[in-house]
């Protein structure tokens, strides 16, 4: 076996977990998580002959699945245009119809009140409330500045408390 | 809110099989395989594409239809009386009157002619009072 193979296994053992929750939170649906984690494994071995230490490793994987989320996300979006399809009606009946949706129906109405905000508050405060991350690993994965990551999730916690009328 | 409760739970024994088939990317990527499968046919991957073009068309071609079936005749198949019928009652009058200057005495138009014309038109009392007042 390869070193590139032995670094790879090794990755998949650490992460595959953490990945597969980063972006259940995105897609909605157990099947669509589990298509996206493994496209994200192929790049991430496609691409670890370029990674060269520049980044640590957490924040290198990360901002790979965070990048192929985003992807899925503006694909979906398309899909949607173009079959004429309101999006957040699409993700509200998905969230609905989860067979695997875990929750209380106070949850429920939180992830469907995350789904609609816009996308990078979305993604902050993925990363913030549900994966604990600390905002300087956010900024590394995502390039935004510390300083707009907090406004941006500061804004999505004042809208999803007005929303679902809770403390968060 | 207890906020490190999951949402989302997965089917039993998921993380370990999902393990395992994430360590056989490397030897089918080699062998040139991908891990998803086989991707859907094509025309399956193209038909929302397709949809918006075919909609794209209809759209063009309902459009065209309404546009012909409201627009009036081009302006090279009106007669000249159609043209007269569209411009107002004071230049009829003048193109007339000019026209009969140069007429022979058994074909000029008589301002009976004229207002008999502008009547049949449709020409308002009022446009017709003017011509005639024109006239005096």
């Amino acid at each position: 076996m390869s070193q590139q193979e032995q670094l790879f296994n090794q990755i998949v053992k650490d992460y595959s977990e953490k990945i597969y929750w980063h972006v259940r939170r995105f897609v909605y649906s157990h099947e669509d998580a589990d298509d996206l984690v493994q496209e994200i494994f192929v790049k991430i071995w496609k691409s670890l002959p370029s990674f060269r230490g520049e980044a640590n490793l957490y924040t290198w994987i990360y901002r790979i699945a965070t990048n192929e989320a985003l992807n899925f996300l503006r694909r979906r979006k398309v899909r949607a245009a173009l079959m004429f399809q309101s999006l957040d009606e699409e993700t509200s009946r998905q969230i609905d119809e989860d067979p695997w949706f875990d929750g209380t129906a106070l949850q429920r109405k939180l992830a469907k009140a995350v789904a609609a905000l816009p996308t990078k508050q979305r993604l902050v405060f993925n990363m913030k409330y549900f994966g604990d991350m600390k905002y300087e690993d956010i900024a590394q994965i995502t390039g935004t500045s510390v300083g707009a990551l907090k406004a941006s999730y500061h804004i999505a916690c004042e809208k999803l408390k007005s929303n679902i009328g809770e403390d968060i | 809110m207890d906020k490190k409760k999951q949402m989302y739970s997965v089917p039993e024994g998921y993380f370990g099989n999902l393990q395992e088939r994430l360590m056989r990317i490397p030897s089918q990527q080699l062998a040139g395989e991908t891990v998803s499968g086989p991707q859907p046919a094509k025309h399956l991957r193209l038909r929302p594409y397709l949809a918006l073009a075919a909609s794209f068309v209809a759209a063009f071609i309902i459009g065209n239809a309404i546009l012909k079936s409201t627009a009036g005749k081009p302006a090279e198949d009106y007669t000249y009386e159609q043209y007269v019928a569209l411009t107002s009652p004071a230049s009829i009058y003048n193109m007339a009157y000019e026209n009969s200057l140069g007429y022979d005495s058994q074909e000029s138009i008589t301002d009976e002619d004229i207002v008999n014309y502008l009547i049949a038109s449709d020409c308002s009392s009022e446009g017709l009072s003017w011509v005639l007042a024109q006239n005096q």
